[in-house]
């Protein structure tokens, strides 16, 4: 091996040597960690079950004037939350052309007596509550014959809405 | 079989045994240098240098708010639309070193979440609230509370993500000198 050789691979060991180094410099600086373990949180539910307290409702033929028996409905609140509040809205609808001749009213508890349950819903209830909802369909004193023999087609929607106080 | 006699052979083997001679004198000479000429040495006291320290602590338990309320138990708690959860743990900083600088800095890792949950951001405090890049001597000692909040959006509709489980990971605490 002549001596140019030997310069030249010395050289290259050296350039190596250094390169390595420089590449593993960072590590020499201190260096602590602690991890902290942030767990895992659930979150809740909003769910409620709604049945005819006493058996589905078999209104006779309402007249101008008249209104349906109370009707009460059971709601039953399986929603789950530690700090979830809510209130339930009551909506009643008929068919169009009747739209205008109809009322619905609720009230939570008795009908006429309970406390009415305004469109913007109850106050704020348990995330455990049971609430009975007392239903009436009352068709104006002025209801026009054309509503005679037609389906009202009455439809109760019973809405869990949380409260975010 | 026959020799091969130069002329001259013999008066060359005596020069090289002089040579030879010569040589070891020499040697012996040189390997007796130190005794042939004076010396003297003085011992220095460098004394002890102490290398500094630079640590994070074992955290402390994590404290948990709902709301702005102490929690207990996390695990038990059901987080619902406008919630707000924070949690609350602190490491004591060990920074020893004249020339010592160093960075303190907080990431979120391993968090498993249901889609469209982000994860939250921690932050960090420190007692005496230093430039957390520049962290130096003068901070040893001082105390480094992470929190991390999470705000469980309010406008979160109809039954979206109820009954999940979110699991924030881990926060990474890390001290790091400067360069």
């Amino acid at each position: 091996m002549g001596p140019g050789i030997r310069r030249g691979l010395i050289g290259a060991a050296a350039g190596a040597i250094i390169a390595l180094a420089a590449a593993s410099g960072v590590s020499a600086h201190w260096h602590a960690q602690q991890r902290l373990d942030l767990e895992s949180v659930s979150t809740g539910d909003l769910l409620i079950d709604a049945a005819w307290r006493d058996g589905p409702p078999a209104w006779s033929p309402l007249l101008p004037g008249a209104s349906t028996p109370d009707t009460v409905i059971r709601v039953s609140s399986s929603s789950a939350g530690t700090t979830l509040r809510w209130r339930l809205r009551v909506v009643g609808a008929v068919s169009a052309p009747a739209q205008q001749h109809v009322t619905f009213s609720a009230w939570r508890g008795v009908c006429g007596t309970g406390t009415p349950i305004p469109a913007g819903g109850t106050a704020a209830l348990p995330v455990d509550a049971v609430v009975d909802v007392c239903i009436r369909y009352t068709l104006s004193p002025s209801a026009p014959a054309t509503l005679q023999n037609t389906d009202l087609a009455p439809r109760v929607t019973l809405i869990a809405e949380q409260v975010v106080s | 079989m026959s020799t091969t006699a130069s002329p001259g052979g013999a008066p060359r083997r005596r020069t090289s045994a002089i040579i030879a001679i010569a040589a070891g004198a020499a040697l012996l000479l040189g390997g007796g240098t130190t005794l042939a000429y004076w010396s003297t040495s003085q011992v220095l006291d460098v004394g002890t240098v102490e290398s500094g320290d630079l640590n994070l602590s074992a955290p402390t338990a994590a404290e948990w708010t709902l709301n702005g309320a102490p929690v207990a138990d996390i695990s038990t708690v059901q987080i619902v639309p406008g919630d707000v959860i924070v949690m609350t743990q602190s490491s004591t900083l060990t920074l020893v070193g004249d020339n010592l600088e160093a960075t303190l800095d907080a990431t979120v890792s391993g968090a498993v979440l249901p889609a469209g949950v982000t994860a939250p951001t921690p932050a960090i405090t420190v007692t005496g609230d230093p430039d957390l890049t520049a962290l130096t001597e003068a901070n040893d000692g001082a105390v480094a509370t992470v929190s991390v909040t999470y705000a469980f959006p309010a406008a979160t509709p109809d039954r979206e993500l109820t009954d999940e489980s979110f699991d924030f990971g881990d926060v990474e605490l890390t001290l790091t000198q400067n360069p």
